[in-house]
């Protein structure tokens, strides 16, 4: 019987570590990358020194994620991509995390980034919203 | 890392009521300890104890979820009821300990800041829960008297309830 594998890119912002899918990362900024328009807090928080940037591809163009640190590609057995314990699925107020990563016995959150940047546009897009409905 | 037992006696844990159960006959509740208060579930609903490892926060969670962990393979949700109810947050340290629980259709393991076990109490000691709304009391289903006094007994289902309910959704 074949093991199916998948690849996920491991990344850190704050103390945390978190997982996305290879296939909805576009690239990698370079070290010396621009962070004018990225997207620094999200669901995850604000990166501490915001090092790196994930580029994305979102609805309407590409967004690159702040963060402290690209971690590298890892290598996972699929039987180790979980589901959400489904409490934890129903509590959770972001759609981005998809599921767990199981890195040598540890859950890795295991996140939808263009959901995450979506959310937190639209979550800006609202706050302006209501800013201009106070003025 | 895990302890086994503390099972209660006899049927599997889903869906058994031994506190509403009507007649005489003993009532085995499991107990635990909450910020310094006595509280219990059915015990059928509790299938093992274990001392919580490290914890994985998950983003956007509740206060009341603390974070998920791998048990025998299987990753569960750490359900924290002090917080639920709106008292302070149980501290998680590497002796903290969780009653592995089942709630209709889910397992959630249930923070406590100590494991007190089986406890026998006869049902007709079992009364009914204070009248007053909100806080502790809405989660209680009745409420036991033993040698060591007190015991409010946990409406499991409805504290996992509230967890649902409480939660923004996505």
């Amino acid at each position: 019987m074949s093991q199916g594998t998948a690849e996920i890119l491991m990344f850190q912002v704050g103390a945390r570590v978190y997982a996305a899918q290879v296939d909805d990362v576009r690239r990698i900024a370079p070290a010396d990358w621009d962070q004018a328009g990225a997207i620094a807090a999200t669901a995850l928080g604000r990166p501490f020194d915001a090092q790196r940037g994930i580029v994305v591809a979102c609805p309407g163009g590409d967004q690159i994620l702040a963060v402290d640190q690209v971690l590298g590609v890892r290598e996972v057995a699929e039987a180790d991509l979980r589901p959400l314990p489904p409490l934890a699925a129903q509590c959770l107020a972001s759609a981005a995390v998809t599921g767990l990563a199981i890195l040598d016995e540890a859950p890795t959150p295991l996140l939808d980034l263009a959901t995450l940047i979506q959310e937190e546009l639209r979550g800006r897009a609202a706050a302006t919203t209501q800013g201009r409905h106070r003025a | 890392m895990s302890e086994r037992g503390d099972r209660g006696p006899g049927a599997p844990g889903k869906g058994v009521s031994a506190v509403a159960a009507p007649g005489g006959g003993e009532a085995w509740l499991f107990g635990i300890r909450l910020l310094g208060g006595r509280y219990a579930f059915e015990a059928p609903l509790v299938t093992e104890v274990v001392r919580l490892g490290p914890l994985t926060r998950l983003p956007a969670s509740p206060a009341f979820l603390p974070g998920v962990f791998t048990h025998r393979g299987e990753v569960l949700a750490v359900l924290d009821p002090a917080q639920l109810m709106g008292q302070s947050a149980i501290p998680i340290r590497a002796s903290t300990r969780a009653a592995i629980v089942w709630c209709d259709p889910w397992k959630v393991a249930v923070v406590a800041d100590e494991v007190e076990g089986l406890i026998a109490v006869e049902r007709r000691q079992l009364e009914a829960p204070p009248a007053e709304g909100g806080g502790v009391s809405e989660f209680v289903s009745a409420v036991a008297r033993d040698e060591k006094g007190t015991l409010a007994v946990l409406d499991l289902p409805r504290l996992v309830q509230a967890a649902r309910s409480r939660s923004v959704p996505a």
